[in-house]
Parts: C-alpha cells; structure tokens; sequence
C-alpha cells in the first residue's frame, strides 16, 4: 500500500456526497416550503358555481371568488357593439372583444384594478362608469370600456378575466 | 483605536473583512474547528449534538406548525386537525414535532445519564451542570405548554391538573393560580399566554444551550477515564474527528425516530405513509451529512 492520495477518487467522492447531499437537503426542505402553499380546503374553495338566470340585460353582479371580487355583467346589444367596434390598434393592452368573453352578452371580469389593486365602480347604476361606459376605478382614475379594456388612466392591463365555464344556460363555474 | 491589533488572516477576503470588524470566524474555528477532544470519548458525547439538532428541529418545525395554528378556544382543535388534513405536509410537521418533543427528552436524559456515570458534573464543570438543569426545566415548561395548545381533552385536563399543583401552596396558591390561568379556571386567557410562552421559550432554551456549551470549553470535555487531560497528545481536533462522529450518530438516532414516528406516529399513520416517510428519514440523514461537507468546503478555504 502506498501513502499517495488517489486524487481522482478523491474528486469522485466528494462530488458524489455534495450531490446526493444537495438532493437530501432540497427532499428535506421541500416538505417545510410545501406547507406553505394554499392548503387543500382553501384550494377546494378555489371554485365557484353562480346562477346567473336572475341577471338582467345591462346588469351586473359580483360574486367572490378566491377572495376576490368577480363582475359579471350581462351586456346590452349597444354595449356588445361599443366594446367590437373599437380599432384593436388603439388600445393599451390590444385585444379583441371576441377574445375576452365565451358568448357575447356575458363579460366576467376579476373586479380587481390592474393599477395597484382596487375595485373598479360601475357595478351599480348610480356609479360612476367612466368615460367609456364600463368600469371607474377611483384610486388613480383608470377607464375601463364595456369589454373591460383600459382606455385612459394609469392602469396597464386590461381588467382579467378568470377561468370559467358554462356548466349550462344558466350557470357558470368560476375557476 | 487600535490599529496594530493582532487579526486572523484567511484565504478568503469576505472572511477576512468579517474578521477584521467581529472576529467570530476565528471563534468558530477555534471553539469548533480545533477544540481538543480527549482521544478516548465514546458515543455517549455525541447525545449533545444531537440535542442540539432536535432542538434545532423542534424550532423549524414549531414555527412552520404555528403558521397554521390558531391560539383561540373555539378553532385551536379544529386547526390542528385541519394541520393534520389540509395542510401540504402538515401531518409530517406535526409528527415531526410531537415525537420529536419525546426524542427530545430520551436523548437529554441519556445526556444527563453520561453526565453523571462519568462524573462530568464535578469540578470544574458544576456550572456546565447547573445550566444542563436550567435547560432541563425550560424544557419541562415549553412541553407542558406545548401540549395543551391542540386543545383536546389531554391537553385542557393536563392543563387543568398542573396549574392546579400550584393552589396547593398555602395562603397564596389559589391567587397565583388564577393569576397564571389568567381567569378563574382554564380557558381562553390561559391558552393564548401559554402559546405565547410556547414560541418564545425554545429560543430562551437556545440561548442557555450556547452558554451551557461555551462553559464546557473553558476546561475542555471530560472523558470516560474521568482523569482530566494532561497533553495535546491525549486530544484530537473536533474537526473532522469529533464532527464524524456526530454525523454518524446523528442520521442514527433520525433512523430511529423516523422508525417510531412511521409506524405509531398516530393511528392514521397507514403503511401507505410509511414509504414516503422513510423516503424523508433517508434525506434528513443526508441532509445533515451536507453540513459536515460544507465545513469540509470551507476548510478548503483555510478555515
Ligand atoms: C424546545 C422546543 C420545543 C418543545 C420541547 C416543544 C414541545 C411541544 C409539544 C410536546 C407539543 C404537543 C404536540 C402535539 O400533541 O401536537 C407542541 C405543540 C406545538 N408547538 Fe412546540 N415545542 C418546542 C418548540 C416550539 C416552537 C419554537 C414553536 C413555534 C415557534 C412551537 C409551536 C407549537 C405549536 C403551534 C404546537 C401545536 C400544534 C400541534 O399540536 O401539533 N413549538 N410542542
Ligand atoms: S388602483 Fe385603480 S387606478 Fe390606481
């Protein structure tokens, strides 16, 4: 036997211990990191189912969904034709009305401001709608059109709209 | 100011920029790098460190319980069980936590077993001693409080019946009863202190661990011969031979709690969580051999 390290082995060994190590620690923090993401119940809580058979033409209903307020508006045919007949081209944040919505009476929008978070009036009759007949939002004056688009204000998105679908005629899944 | 001020030189310049301004990287190296440990200790010096890491593990884990802990009457229960059935992981935490709190105590009283079987309590370590039982009191306290925050009828009659020990001194008893429950029987004042008192008093126990510690290397380990050290020749380095050691008895006392924790953690611990939870004890070992490596990496940088 001879006293000379063997280098290679040397390298090999401690390579092969830093990644399994890595690999234990990442295994061992993982669970601790996890714990932190939403739980099942609030992922339950992820979905909502709305009746939408009561909502007039022209009206529009929140509902809460994931803590946040979703409106939705069953449009009049003059709004569906206000929010097509917009040039693509002169909108911040360009997109078609088709785009952003599954039938054309209803829009659902997250009524969350895409400027710094608050809720848009226009909900009510009585609100302020804004310059271009949708949404207000009267932190820092941005303008929402019929189809939820930003038009004027600080705002540099258009108003989201959530994942749904129509479980039939008369009711929608949220999420 | 003194300029001429003898400083440590590493290899490293951000070692050295530290160094020169609070000069714990030359601590470290010495209290933990060149300790001189008598030749001959056995595995019953490791239960130290493996205290160390339980406590160290009851912390973590504690923190990331009371993340999803509700200190109130009416919902602490019930967001217990909500820890045990929603919560990503939150059953592994909770048994990680509430088995861990008994190893925690198996492996101290082997600690103390040593202590006293090899005379490590006399002179010059009676402070050591003294502190050791200070830590051990805390510890009592902190599961004591610890098991009556999930608010079952464990932990409101155990939190019934000790604080009850206390009316049984005279003249003040019943005061300072009602005093510590903070109402006159246990209830919602009581179980919000006492969670209080639960988070802060592993980081007091923590505090006196690192006295307990800096008091044993004064004078340096005992050892099983009970005769005190006469040379550098009957030491070695704690680094790497001591630290080995540990690494070794460290992933050892995991396998074995993992063993109990997958198999009795609680009734609905089925086999099918066995898998996973032996999967988790085999990378806990691992992870703690990755710390033994980056003190291996940062003796490569002349620690
Ligand atoms: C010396 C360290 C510690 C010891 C010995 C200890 C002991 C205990 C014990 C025996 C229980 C009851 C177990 C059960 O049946 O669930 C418990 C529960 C709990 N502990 Fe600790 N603990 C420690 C540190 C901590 C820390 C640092 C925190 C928070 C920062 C914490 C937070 C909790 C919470 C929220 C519970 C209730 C959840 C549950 O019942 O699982 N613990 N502790
Ligand atoms: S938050 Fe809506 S305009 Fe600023």
């Amino acid at each position: 036997m001879t006293n000379k390290t063997d280098l290679k082995k040397r390298d090999f060994l401690q390579l092969s211990t830093i990644t399994i190590g890595a690999v234990g620690t990442a295994a061992f923090i993982w669970p601790f990191l996890k714990s932190m993401s939403p739980a099942e119940d609030t992922l339950a809580a992820g979905t909502t189912e709305v009746d939408i058979s009561m909502i007039e033409e022209g009206q529009s209903i929140t509902v809460k969904w994931r803590g946040k307020p979703v409106f939705i508006k069953k449009r009049t045919q003059n709004e569906i034709n206000e929010a097509k007949k917009v040039e693509i081209s002169d909108l911040k944040d360009p997109q078609a009305d088709s785009e952003r919505v599954k039938k054309e009476e209803w829009l659902v929008l997250v009524g969350v401001c895409t400027h710094l978070g608050c809720v848009p009036l226009g909900q009510k009759v009585s609100d302020m709608k804004g310059e271009y007949d949708g949404w207000y939002c009267p932190c820092h004056g941005s303008h929402y059109d019929t189809s939820g688009r930003i038009r004027k204000g600080p705002a540099p998105k258009n108003l989201d709209v959530p994942p749904y679908a129509f479980l039939n005629d008369t009711t929608i899944k949220i999420g | 100011m003194d300029q001429n001020r003898k400083v440590h030189q590493f290899k490293n310049p951000i070692l050295n920029w530290i160094e020169f301004r609070l000069p714990i990287i030359s601590y470290f190296k010495k209290e933990y790098g060149e300790y001189p440990m008598p030749k001959n200790c056995n595995y019953f010096w490791s239960f130290g460190a493996l205290a160390t890491i339980t406590l160290v593990t009851m912390i973590v884990s504690g923190i990331f319980l009371a993340m999803n802990y509700t200190p109130h009457t009416d919902m602490a229960f019930d967001s217990v069980e909500r820890i045990m059935r929603d919560v990503n992981y939150g059953w592994l935490l909770r048994y990680i936590h509430s088995n861990g709190a008994s190893f925690f105590f198996i492996i101290v009283y082997i600690h103390i077993v040593r202590a006293m079987y090899f005379g490590s309590y006399k002179y010059p370590r009676e402070l050591n001693w003294i502190l050791g039982v200070f830590i051990f009191l805390l510890m009592m306290a902190t599961s004591f409080l610890g098991y009556t925050l999930p608010w079952g009828q464990m932990s409101y009659w155990g939190a019934t019946v000790i604080t009850n020990l206390f009316s049984a001194i005279p003249i003040v008893g019943e005061g300072l009863k009602t005093w510590l429950l903070g109402d006159y029987n246990v209830g919602n004042a009581t179980l919000n202190r006492f969670f209080a008192l639960h988070y802060v008093l592993p980081f007091v126990i923590f505090g006196v661990v690192g006295l307990h510690v800096a008091a044993v290397h004064v004078h340096g380990s005992n050892n099983p011969d009970g005769i005190e050290i006469k040379s550098k020749n009957d030491t070695v380095n704690f680094f790497p031979y001591m630290l080995i050691k540990d690494t070794i008895t460290g992933p050892l006392g995991c396998l074995v709690i993992w063993r109990r924790l997958s198999y009795f953690g609680d009734t609905l611990a089925h086999s099918a969580l066995l898998g996973v939870t032996l999967a988790y004890a085999f990378s806990l070992n691992i992870a703690f051999s990755v710390f033994v490596i980056s003190v291996t990496n940062l003796k490569a940088v002349n620690f």
